[in-house]
């Protein structure tokens, strides 16, 4: 089918615009839209559309990484903290890619897009920011913090709660992240909003800061196993910053209900394409 | 202090978007990027040789010939060591502000990263 490059190319850049674009709007990021397109449509082996994909997530986390601390919202040492679940899990996930066949990473894609598509359904409320001190390992760590609040008009002090069960869901997030190409963004905010009970800005923040970190580990171990492609990874890269650039200057940040369920569809109909693939595919 | 470092991390990226999209425009313009790949690339297959850089010298060696694949290359290096560094400026913040625990704690994460290296040349 693509017997020009330059065709391939700007088809490659063009969906990766378009995921760029989605991503930022979102929130939800490129890689879980990427790699079903560049596997669907453009029939790629599914650990380079991997590869390629966990290339795109490390550019677009690093290009939006100032907008965050510009507020200090970001704190270090909880991401520094979590950074060592998200790297170990990435390298966990990095190496378990090698125990499973490509139809079994097909299934385990096919079975996070339809988590994230009841995720987005059930979308959760604001939760409660614990108040007091956080728990016993958040003070021995130092884990709290404040900001200021421009609503309240004053420092908001927060300390997390259940640090080592957010530890853990850190390193879930890393391994999926690894295994599947992707940010793994909302499980991260997930776990500290909710298993850990901080401000959902502070969640944002430092989940921003974390999800290049954890893409490096396992963008490290597959670029020198071979599995990026530079033709393929380079294009990606540019299309899906490309795509967040434009997005976040579309000022659409909160996407109306209509937007939400269409993606929703979107991730359910995804879903069954990479799990109807699965069976498709020989074994590696 | 860490406004520097979101900001060193901002010039890098377009810096590796500079490179990329060079690489790109050459490619093209060359009718090169390796077309034998693309091809098998699209019909799903795995490639012989697809993203394997076989050495530093055999990059820079590249990015001297002006290779548009080596330049390439270089551009991802760059884009991928991009969080390797912001590791390592957070761990001399962290030293400046003598918060020794997470200076180590930082040192750790690095260390696991460049595992991360040597997994890939095990795998």
């Amino acid at each position: 089918m693509f017997d020009s490059v330059l065709w391939f190319e700007a088809a490659i850049i063009g969906m990766s615009l378009v995921v760029g674009v989605l991503g930022a709007m979102l929130g939800i990021g490129g890689g879980v839209m990427l790699v079903p397109g560049l596997t669907l449509l453009f029939r790629v082996d599914l650990r380079y559309a991997i590869g390629a994909s966990i290339v795109s997530v490390i550019a677009t986390s690093s290009g939006a990484a100032a907008a965050y601390v510009r507020d200090h919202l970001t704190n270090l040492r909880l991401a520094t903290f979590l950074n060592v679940a998200t790297v170990g899990g990435a390298l966990t996930g990095a190496f378990l890619m090698t125990l499973l066949t490509t139809r079994w990473l097909y299934l385990v894609f096919a079975l996070m897009l339809l988590l994230s598509s009841v995720f987005m359904v059930r979308m959760p409320d604001a939760s409660l920011v614990a108040a007091g001190k956080g728990d016993p390992w958040a003070q021995r760590l130092r884990l709290g913090g404040s900001f200021p609040d421009r609503v309240l008009a004053r420092d908001v002090v927060y300390s997390p709660v259940r640090v080592w069960f957010g530890f853990l869901l850190m390193w879930l997030a890393g391994v999926l992240s690894a295994l599947l190409g992707i940010g793994s963004g909302p499980l991260k905010v997930l776990a500290m909003d909710s298993a850990m009970r901080l401000p959902i800005r502070v969640s944002s923040a430092s989940s921003n800061f974390m999800i290049g970190v954890t893409a490096a580990a396992s963008a490290g171990a597959y670029f020198v196993k071979g599995d990026i492609v530079p033709e393929l990874a380079a294009p990606v890269a540019i299309g899906v910053l490309g795509g967040a650039l434009v997005g976040t200057h579309l000022m659409v940040r909160m996407p109306s209900q209509r937007i939400r369920y269409f993606f929703i569809l979107v991730l359910l109909a995804l879903g069954v394409q990479m799990a109807l693939r699965a069976f498709e595919v020989r074994v590696r | 202090m860490d406004l520097w470092l979101s900001w060193l991390l901002r010039l890098g990226v377009l810096v590796c978007a500079v490179i990329l999209l060079a690489g790109l425009v050459t490619s093209v313009a060359r009718k090169t990027a390796t077309p034998s790949n693309l091809p098998a690339l699209t019909r799903g297959e795995v490639l012989a040789d697809a993203g394997v850089v076989h050495s530093w010298s055999a990059v820079v060696a590249g990015l001297a010939v002006g290779s548009t694949r080596a330049w390439l290359v270089a551009g991802l290096i760059l884009l991928i060591a991009l969080p390797f560094v912001r590791v390592l400026l957070t761990a001399v913040l962290f030293g400046i502000e003598r918060d020794w625990l997470y200076l180590v704690l930082d040192l750790v994460v690095f260390a696991l990263l460049m595992s991360g290296l040597l997994l890939g040349r095990a795998m």
